[in-house]
């Protein structure tokens, strides 16, 4: 009994924040006093449409839709690869690469931000959504790429036997055979990096720190919060929209997200 | 039976993409931070001059950088308890105890890692505030409100309150993941063994955990280090530097010094101090691991 009681208490504080965004959002009286949030009658729409129009969150929910679906395209792709060629190939070496992608997860986004940042001005990205795309992408991946590799390696060799038989060249076998079965893999790299860059807030707000055109919904977020009058219910609204598409994106795919992060503490 | 085969030129398109980009964007960087931490560069003039280890030595004179250290070591350390204990409980409660409905809580407590950092930061806020939620309930139950966000000793209590609800749904799979390792035999022998609930959980699964223990120690500590979203949206590093962390402290030195004009070089010296400081850790744990043996044989 007691046990159930913690629980559930715990469970309505964790969802508390969620529900307060709500009520903030859909109350048109801009306040955050918790009485005044439960009446009834200041309830209303009007937050959304000045999110979405006056604070520009309709350009960063498009920036943001962009930089993610672009972003978690390479990713895939580079990580399936990479992984391929570490399980299926020998080659010079292959230790020197995998120790060096591992010393690169230890090391904290912010150290990377002050070069990454030169770089992507001297390739003149630094404040377009290209520059944005090509800092996400530029990360180490590495969890992806082990999962593909032992994902890989568990597989028969028979089906690299077969598909030699049949003349397949080896960018045809990893296209048309391996690239396919890797579904579960491919699932989880997909929900677990949309949910990363779609949040992502550090590179984000350093490059559009000259260029407000490129916010994504994160850093309009917090944007806003500095340059307008507090308007907490145009706010929170936003905030629903950052979220929502998320959560919808984690109640459906949640077995291939657990999956993902996971793959932190196996691997 | 795992087989390779050798077809250099098929591995070397295959990994082209990946290699690539571990070049141009992580040792490339690592290397280019390097030489902007020797040199007086602001970010933006072409020419900067070579000043040796200059940057490191005012780093270590800089109240505002040791300031930064501590509360990046202190917030390491809490956060990691706070979020483990309470984390590893709830994870216990719900996969163990007498609770139906096991999926509908994972969910709940999984929830926050989704939630974008700004948008968590932006709720707690209004949560918080000074005629907030969480003031009027304290007020229904006789204490005075906080002003949690203007207070030092407050506003550091207020981050760490939020990352052990936002790191909830992280550590909570983990644990999921550490459960899983314990074998149902063991389980299914201990309670034929007439084992309690909380015999259970002592004498078998935090011993037979333990490598999953260390290990989620290990990531929660390395990832409190780096902790910039949620601080930055919350407090920003603020009130008085209460809780400037280290990743804050580059940041503001790096891209936003509002008050100074940037100095890029600095940053980039505390960048690689940032780097250094699990290292350090790690290998202090070392030393003290061998002294240790030493000591009893």
């Amino acid at each position: 009994m007691i046990r159930k009681t913690i629980v559930s208490i715990a469970a309505v504080l964790w969802l508390t924040p969620f529900v307060i965004m709500v009520l903030i959002a859909v109350n048109q009286t801009n306040t955050t006093s918790f009485l005044d949030l439960l009446n009834p009658s200041s309830m209303g729409v009007k937050n959304f449409a000045d999110a979405w129009q006056q604070g520009d969150f309709s350009v960063g929910f498009f920036n943001t839709l962009i930089v993610t679906v672009v972003s978690v395209a390479a990713i895939l792709l580079l990580s399936a690869m990479a992984g391929y060629a570490l399980s299926k190939f020998s080659f010079l070496g292959k230790k020197l690469l995998t120790a060096l992608m591992a010393v690169t997860v230890l090391i904290p986004t912010v150290f990377f931000t002050i070069p990454v940042y030169q770089i992507l001005r001297m390739m003149h990205v630094d404040t377009t959504l290209a520059g944005l795309i090509l800092a996400e992408v530029g990360g180490a991946h590495v969890i992806f790429i082990l999962m593909f590799r032992q994902f890989f390696d568990n597989l028969p060799n028979e089906l690299t036997e077969s598909a030699k038989m049949d003349g397949c060249s080896e960018y045809q076998m990893f296209w048309k055979i391996y690239f396919p079965i890797s579904k579960p893999i491919i699932g989880t790299v997909v929900i677990t990096q949309s949910i990363w860059t779609w949040n992502s807030f550090l590179f984000p707000l350093i490059l559009s720190l000259n260029n407000p055109a490129v916010r994504t919904l994160s850093v309009g977020i917090y944007s806003f919060q500095g340059e307008n009058i507090v308007n907490w219910g145009a706010m929170a609204a936003a905030g629903c929209i950052t979220i929502l598409p998320v959560v919808v994106l984690f109640l459906c795919f949640q077995k291939y997200f657990i999956n993902g992060m996971e793959g932190a503490v196996k691997g | 039976m795992k087989t390779t085969r050798k077809n250099s030129s098929a591995a070397f398109w295959f990994l082209l993409p990946m290699v690539s980009c571990l070049i141009i964007f992580q040792l490339y960087p690592i290397a280019l931070n390097l030489i902007y931490s020797f040199l007086n560069w602001n970010g933006i003039s072409s020419t900067a001059n070579f000043i040796g280890l200059d940057n490191y030595i005012s780093l270590f004179q800089d109240a505002q950088f040791w300031n930064a250290l501590k509360n990046s070591l202190l917030y390491a350390l809490l956060a990691t308890a706070l979020q483990m204990g309470i984390s590893f409980g709830l994870a216990y409660l719900v996969e163990y105890g007498p609770i139906r409905r096991k999926g509908f809580f994972r969910v709940i407590f999984i929830l926050p890692i989704v939630a974008a950092s700004a948008a968590v930061g932006m709720i707690f806020k209004t949560l918080f505030s000074y005629d907030g939620m969480v003031n009027t309930v304290l007020n229904l139950i006789g204490i005075p409100s906080v002003s949690w966000l203007s207070s030092p000793l407050w506003a550091f209590v207020l981050i760490l309150i939020v990352s052990v609800w936002k790191e909830m749904g992280t550590l909570f799979i983990y644990w999921m993941a550490g459960f899983k390792t314990v074998s149902t035999d063991v389980i299914e022998a201990a309670k034929m063994d007439g084992l309690s609930n909380g015999g259970m959980l002592w004498r078998i699964f935090l011993p037979l955990m333990k490598p999953v223990i260390l290990l989620v120690g290990f990531i929660t500590f390395v990832n409190s280090l780096k902790a910039f979203d949620l601080i930055q949206t919350l407090t920003g590093g603020g009130p008085y530097f209460a809780t400037e962390m280290l990743s804050t402290f580059i940041y503001q030195t790096a891209f936003n010094s509002s008050m100074a004009p940037p100095r890029m070089s600095y940053a980039a010296s505390a960048a690689i101090v940032v780097v250094l400081v699990p290292v350090a850790i790690y290998g202090l744990i070392k030393i003290i691991k061998s002294a240790l043996e030493r000591s009893r044989s």
